[in-house]
């Protein structure tokens, strides 16, 4: 049975890559607008005729629309990414040489989402005093109302130039992670913030909570070994699931304090219609969202005894804590 | 009025040794307020356990404060029990919450005192609550599923009770818990220290709750409705190991109740509560023999436990009616089986006939199957072998998903709030059938309006949406729109289940005019209730883990059950003694 | 066990009434001065939508270069940009442009959304299961990365950027729209109404959307505002806007050059952005007050 189940929920995830893969495609080769013909025919950049005849071989582009696709999924099995229309350089190349500064960037920036979430929320449902709690329920909605370049440029404003604490032009050091880090942290933490007070607040509500306080557990006890342990769950998920989004506001950041990572790849490679570089980010950042979901999933019955993993849940898809997840995490 | 019935458990008067002990405690405990307070006299006597004084309590809401609780006194002698009586928002609960200290933030304590064994406990901070909590006070809850950590096992969360309460090592603590798993009665203890709150039936996790509460070798427990959320037969047993705990830990217990007749049976004395106000308080033998209060009387006679001949003589007419008549068969069942996913049966080879004119109960606890049988005679789910019969019409294996013939028979749902659509006024809802049926919208409302003032809705009421109405409006809304149609048989579903039973009463009463008018109307009558079914039902049907064990008129059944089974339910209604109009 | 009541725990004297809340503890649907400001400021929104010359009567193109880049003053409240155009000009008419983007966003995520998870919800079955995991491809690419997407194949622009926003904010819509659709059609009432003999489409149409909308609305002014700020990082990246149109990610975008010598341009737009998003997720709040005091 659990075997079963496991097999059918990572076919479920391949599955949505794949169909997440062939609509991009779709999308940015086959509608009218086909981003290679009009790199091909761009008269202000030319590309040299000896290129531009290797460019059109290697995308078949005298083919059938479909023959086209099944090549170029052929050759992505075989671990080809195809190659820039602006540089000509592999594709896989390009990606590798931006992925490491830039998955450096998103887990610093998860640890600062998660420090952010932790903080806020505890204070927002556990602090003594009521004003504290209710300014802290505040800092969501601000942080969430507040693009991500302007907490970036505004970051940048006060360490850098006003109190000169961190070079504005250095992008190699480690200190140099730290603007960037804040900024993209700051940006992914408001949803995961207020998802926490949710649970947190669901939770100290439950009827076990006033038991526990029957037994002469104090509030501080109840918090720590009870309530924050059935409330932070959805905010788990949510977290670990931001990774992806985190990989998708680098675009912004890097491009605010002048990075060379993916998102300045990507923000290039847009500028320029630059398809199979698209494309690939594409499937790499799809593919970690799924890689991720589907391990939360089969992680839920390890955390939540109540999860068993049954046949009947087949179909289900994710655990309903799953809902919790608000609608705007997507805002840079 | 007799009071033979009451022989069960009366309280004996404490001990001499339990008397010792608990003298020793208040002792104790006075000498501290003493200390606490020079001047004030060294109390002598033994305090009461808990005593209640000129208590008012409020809940703050929207900058007002509403009083709920008004100066109420009363005591709790050691070593009894005693019974906190009231319908809902009498309050009832905020009382037992103000004596744990449990109080919810917006609640306000007005006036008066608490005192537990001799102990002012009205002016206690957290810090000191905490130290009464648990080895003071022990504490049951009403709902035992919500009220256990489900990331929690049942071992951990009475382990953590004995080490709050007891600071000892965490071996020490398991040893404990074991130990008071064993005394709640919970069979193989020790592997079910490692399981976990969804995994245990609701009366294990109440005895888990139990095990919890006596922890810190309390000396006070309250229990807040206990057993409400029970099967009765568990009930039962839940309320028999309080009992025994009470004599042989000489607890003195707190029960907060809605059920008069289960305080009745097993309380020493009876607090009634009526809006926040001690109504009546006494000896539950006194209470019972001559209630002082017209509130009282009438909550007597609105409980069915106690006046099980209510309607014997409009039955008798009823019948006799039907029988100068002669009488069909109104529904018809054969044969019939049930199971979900092709393993589990839910019904089993089951026959039954429901005659015209009659109120036919369907009985059983949860898991019995009397709820899927009632929608398949409603038509509403799919059934396996069998046929059913709904006045001669035979239903389809498969129901359809629009009901074809909605005056053919009508159900009304246990909980009129989730069945009636939020966004509509209630004249609407029970114009709705009619308006499907193509009547012209202002002749539907026109009869929409006078069928709810028939069932007790006012216009203004009518013009209201549902949640704005009282429970037992709800349901009145409910069965007025399940007769707008007219049909020949009802099905209602625990139709008051979750009404207090002074609105019960008021809806039974209905049901009974209804058919005084109507003799032909058929009622099925799903219910957990037996002391309601003894009191209104012609026929009946036990069914157990999907299976007829019992089945007849309702005075057979009553007077010679064939089952075991049946005679456990019928055991299980509390013994209080009957009351005449 | 008798030590709680020794006279020395200060805690034990304190009264029992505990002080009123304050802040958090005003449930009521009453408005308070920060809900009336909220929508004050959203009213001055569409007029600068819909008649920005009432507000600020001045060309927002008029360039100055003598003035360039004067700090806030009487006749520039806001300062001048590096063109000498008044910044405060610039960004009420820049309202137009960021606020109808986002409004056709959300209209475009809201009709989408709306269609997939009302056919999904109420059809169930195989449609449910293609449409659910199309909901999943969707939520499976983070939302800026799915707009440049499609901005790559519809071309740069104001226009494109609101689609690419809105299409990138359908599965979020369409996944409240089936849980509510889903809720309302396995309620017990919609049961009843088909016991009733409620055919179908009338029960969809009497019963279902009516209670299943309400929730999908609410979510309409966080949206809004999540729409804004995700269309003002798009021209922020040059990918919107086209200058020297004014639109208040790209007026960000302009003042980064800025940000030592002349920082107004870079904090007065991005403050309104800050201000606007707020107040529709304050809206959000109030509608959803009045939606419980009414329901």
């Amino acid at each position: 049975m659990r075997s079963r189940y496991l097999v059918t929920r990572i076919l479920q995830a391949v599955l949505v890559v794949a169909i997440t893969y062939l609509l991009t495609y779709w999308v940015l080769f086959a509608l009218p607008g086909d981003p290679v013909a009009n790199r091909l025919d761009n008269p202000q950049n030319p590309v040299p005729p000896g290129q531009a005849k290797a460019i059109l071989e290697y995308y078949n582009l005298d083919q059938p629309a479909l023959l086209q696709f099944l090549i170029t999924v052929g050759r992505l099995l075989q671990g080809d990414l195809g190659y820039s229309l602006g540089t000509g350089r592999a594709v896989s190349d390009m990606l590798l040489q931006g992925l490491g500064s830039t998955l450096l960037l998103a887990l610093a920036a998860l640890v600062v989402a998660a420090v952010i979430a932790t903080g806020v929320g505890l204070l927002a449902v556990f602090a003594p005093w009521g004003p504290v709690r209710s300014l802290a329920r505040l800092v969501p909605t601000l942080s969430l109302a507040t693009p991500s370049f302007l907490i970036g440029l505004l970051l940048l404003q006060i360490f850098s130039y006003q109190l000169g604490w961190v070079s504005s032009l250095d992008t190699e050091s480690l200190t140099s992670l730290l603007l960037p880090a804040l900024t993209l942290g700051i940006a992914a933490s408001p949803s995961i913030t207020q998802v926490l007070i949710q649970g947190l607040t669901e939770a100290n509500g439950r009827p076990f909570v006033r038991v526990l306080r029957s037994r002469g557990l104090s509030h501080r006890a109840i918090a720590a070994r009870h309530v924050v342990r059935n409330g932070s769950i959805p905010a788990l998920t949510l977290l670990a699931l931001t990774i992806a989004d985190l990989l998708a506001g680098s675009v912004i950041v890097e491009s605010v304090f002048h990075r060379a990572g993916l998102g300045y790849v990507t923000e290039q490679a847009v500028r320029s219609q630059d398809g199979p570089i698209v494309l690939a980010v594409v499937l790499l950042v799809s593919s970690l969202y799924s890689l991720v979901n589907l391990a939360t999933d089969l992680l839920y019955p390890v955390i939540d005894p109540r999860i068993s993993i049954t046949e009947s849940r087949l179909g289900a898809g994710a655990p309903a804590s799953r809902s919790a997840q608000p609608a705007l995490t997507e805002g840079a | 009025m007799t009071t033979d019935d009451l022989t069960l458990t009366l309280p004996t008067t404490p001990g001499a040794d339990t008397a010792g002990a608990d003298t020793a405690g208040a002792t104790a405990a006075g000498a501290t307020v003493a200390g606490a307070t020079p001047g004030v006299p060294t109390t002598t006597t033994a305090p009461p356990a808990i005593a209640v004084d000129a208590l008012s309590i409020g809940y703050s809401s929207g900058g007002r404060i509403v009083p709920t609780v008004i100066e109420a006194s009363f005591e709790v002698p050691t070593g009894s029990t005693t019974a906190l009586v009231g319908e809902s928002g009498s309050g009832k609960t905020t009382i037992a919450s103000a004596i744990s200290g449990l109080l919810a933030d917006n609640a306000r304590w007005l006036t008066g005192g608490v005192h537990l064994l001799g102990q002012d406990v009205s002016r206690l901070g957290e810090r000191g609550w905490q130290a009464v909590r648990g080895s003071i006070l022990g504490y049951v809850p009403q709902d035992p599923l919500g009220s256990l950590d489900p990331l929690q096992t049942v071992g951990g969360h009475v382990a953590e009770s004995v080490r709050q309460a007891r600071n000892v090592p965490e071996r020490e603590a398991r040893r404990i818990a074991r130990e008071l798993l064993e005394t709640v009665h919970i069979a193989d203890a020790e592997r079910k220290l490692a399981a976990y709150p969804h995994e245990l039936s609701g009366g294990q996790l109440q005895r888990v709750l139990i095990a919890g509460a006596l922890a810190g070798n309390p000396s006070v427990l309250i229990a807040d409705e206990p057993t409400s959320a029970l099967d009765v037969t568990v009930q039962k047993r839940v309320l028999d190991l309080l009992e025994e705990l009470r004599e042989g830990l000489s607890l003195s217990v707190l029960l907060i109740t809605h059920d008069l007749s289960l305080a009745a049976e097993r309380s020493d004395r009876v607090v009634v509560l009526q809006h926040g106000r001690v109504v009546e308080q006494g000896a539950s033998t006194d209470v019972v023999a001559r209630p002082a209060a017209p509130y009282t009387l009438q909550l007597f006679r609105d409980v069915p436990a106690m006046t099980p001949q209510k309607y014997a003589a409009t039955q008798a007419a009823l019948q006799t009616r039907r029988e100068t008549a002669g009488t069909g068969t109104a529904v018809q069942v054969t044969a019939l089986s049930k199971s979900f996913d092709g393993a589990h049966r839910v019904l089993e080879d089951v026959d039954v006939t429901v005659r015209r004119g009659e109120i036919h109960a369907l009985v059983g606890e949860s898991g019995s199957g009397k709820t899927t049988l009632a929608r398949i005679i409603a038509g509403l789910t799919a059934f396996g072998a069998g046929t059913v019969e709904v006045s001669g019409t035979p239903r389809p294996r498969t129901p359809a998903v629009v009901n074809p013939d909605p005056s053919a028979l009508q159900l009304v749902y246990q909980n009129p709030l989730a069945a009636l659509d939020p966004r509509r006024r209630v004249v609407d809802l029970v114009a709705e059938p009619l308006r499907i049926g193509g009547t012209a919208r202002a002749e539907a409302r026109s009869r929409a309006q006078a069928l709810l003032r028939q069932v007790g809705i006012s216009e203004e009421a009518a013009a209201r949406y549902i949640s704005r109405l009282s429970g037992g409006q709800r349901q009145r809304v409910a069965i007025a729109r399940a007769l707008i149609l007219s049909p020949s048989t009802l099905v209602l579903d625990e139709p008051t289940s979750a009404l207090d039973v002074t609105v019960q009463a008021r809806i039974i009463d209905l049901l009974f005019a209804l058919r005084a008018e109507d003799p032909a109307l058929t009622m099925v009558f799903i219910s957990h209730d037996l002391s309601l079914v003894r009191q209104i039902s012609d026929s009946m049907t036990v069914l157990q883990r999907g299976r007829v064990v019992d089945q007849g008129p309702a005075a057979e059944v009553f007077a010679s059950p064939t089952s075991a089974y049946t005679r456990q339910l019928i055991e299980a209604i509390p013994r209080a003694p009957v009351v005449r109009e | 066990m008798t030590s709680i009541l020794s006279p020395a725990t200060p805690a034990s004297r304190r009264t029992p009434p505990r002080a009123p809340r304050g802040l958090a503890s005003h449930g009521s649907a009453s408005l308070g001065i920060v809900d009336i400001a909220a929508m004050l400021l959203l009213a001055l929104l569409v007029i600068a939508v819909l008649a920005p010359a009432l507000l600020a009567p001045g060309d927002p193109l008029g360039t100055a270069t003598a003035q360039a880049l004067e700090g806030p003053s009487l006749t520039h409240w806001l300062g001048t940009d590096y063109l000498g155009r008044d910044v405060y000009t610039r960004i009420v008419h820049g309202a137009r442009t960021s606020l109808s983007a986002s409004a056709v966003a959300v209209a475009v995520g809201l009709a989408g959304g709306l269609a997939l998870g009302i056919v999904s919800g109420y059809l169930g079955g195989w449609v449910d299961a293609v449409v659910s995991r199309l909901i999943d491809v969707l939520l499976s690419v983070p939302g800026l990365l799915l707009s440049m997407v499609i901005i790559v194949a519809l071309g740069f622009g104001a226009i494109n950027a609101a689609i690419a926003v809105g299409i990138s904010s359908i599965a979020s819509f369409a996944r409240v729209t089936r849980a509510e659709v889903l809720t309302v059609r396995t309620s017990s009432y919609v049961e009843a109404a088909q016991h009733q003999g409620s055919s179908r489409p009338r029960t969809l149409i009497h019963h279902i959307l009516p209670n299943a909308v309400g929730p999908v609305a609410s979510l309409i002014p966080l949206q809004f505002g999540g729409s804004i700020v995700w269309i003002s990082s798009l021209s922020f990246l040059g990918f919107g806007a086209v200058p020297p149109h004014p639109e208040w990610g790209l007026l960000v975008a302009e003042g980064r050059q800025y940000l030592l010598s002349a920082p107004w341009l870079l904090l007065a737009p991005g403050a309104v952005i800050v201000i606007t998003v707020l107040a529709a997720s304050h809206l959000q709040g109030v509608l959803g007050r009045l939606r419980r005091t009414t329901a």
